[in-house]
């Protein structure tokens, strides 16, 4: 989307006239985006679909305070991190104990939704071990390619901190998938 | 194993797929559960933020007639007691100040010896 176009779509949304409409042009134009970054924190497809869907509901009943001073996919992306990081806060209890990893390669593996081999999933469950907030910042910096200025915008942290994040991440992970080797 | 050598092994592919048709249901999923307008202000939210406001104006009232009161029964007060009361506020924070200081008895006492000579 063109510059342009968000600052329409963010003027409409902000008019109670054609908000609604407008609304419906952002789950449109979003869902993909983010979609995939929480499907990444969670795995599971009916999990990143509750999350999804309550990002929008939290979002539409909170639209009166979004005022277009950030951006609208930061302002959203905020919404569908803070959701994700409730349900991983509420789904701690719920992880098995005796092999957590081999519980989350077993589970990709089963998953209808997971189009990758036994590598992918075994480097999935590496992820996973990490904590969820530098799981997230690995994940935007390693899949998505995004800047730190960006992801220091979308999730309040500095650029330094967050390249030390990135790095520690990567060495956690080299270290999960060595060990098992 | 460092970040290119994860790349090259485990490349940067999305292995994470929807079911058919997910994101064009969706739409229309989430359009339906939402209300038709966008803050519905019913009147029990409107009771209840008049509630809110007459509580919080009853409390000021009761806190200005509080210190009101406080006020008038200082400058009532006889002469005598208001300077005893006064000095008993003096003291203490010469207390206070002596503990944040640091300073012994000992300290005090030398002062003062040293003073009377």
């Amino acid at each position: 989307m063109n510059k342009f176009d968000e600052e329409k779509l963010v003027s409409d949304i902000m008019d109670p006239k054609n908000q609604r409409k407008a609304f419906e042009e952002m789950v449109s134009r979003f869902s993909p985006q983010l979609y995939a970054q929480i499907r990444r924190m969670v795995l599971d497809h009916d999990d990143a679909d509750d999350i999804l869907q309550n990002t929008y509901l939290k979002a539409w009943s909170s639209i009166s305070t979004f005022r277009g001073d950030s951006k609208l996919s930061t302002w959203l992306y905020r919404i569908a991190y803070n959701e994700t990081l409730a349900f991983l806060g509420k789904q701690k209890d719920h992880i098995p104990l005796d092999d957590p990893e081999a519980s989350v390669v077993n589970h990709l593996m089963a998953d209808e939704y997971f189009d990758g081999n036994e590598e992918e999933a075994r480097f999935q469950a590496a992820i996973q071990k990490l904590p969820p907030k530098q799981r997230q910042v690995f994940n935007l910096k390693y899949f998505e390619d995004m800047k730190y200025e960006t992801m220091s915008e979308l999730l309040g942290v500095t650029v330094g901190g967050l390249k030390a994040s990135y790095h520690l991440a990567v060495e956690k992970i080299e270290y999960f998938l060595s060990k098992e080797d | 194993m460092k970040e290119e050598q994860i790349i090259a092994h485990f490349g940067k592919k999305n292995p994470f797929k929807t079911p058919d048709g997910y994101f064009e249901g969706l739409t229309s999923r989430v359009m339906s559960q939402i209300p038709e307008n966008e803050v519905v202000m019913t009147p029990r939210h409107r009771s209840k933020i008049w509630m809110y406001v007459a509580a919080s104006f009853c409390g000021l009232l009761v806190l200005g007639t509080l210190i009101s009161q406080t006020v008038t029964t200082d400058s009532e007060m006889p002469m005598e007691l208001a300077q005893e009361n006064n000095q008993l506020e003096d003291s203490s924070y010469l207390e206070d100040m002596v503990d944040y200081a640091l300073i012994s008895d000992a300290m005090i006492y030398y002062e003062y010896m040293s003073d009377e000579e």
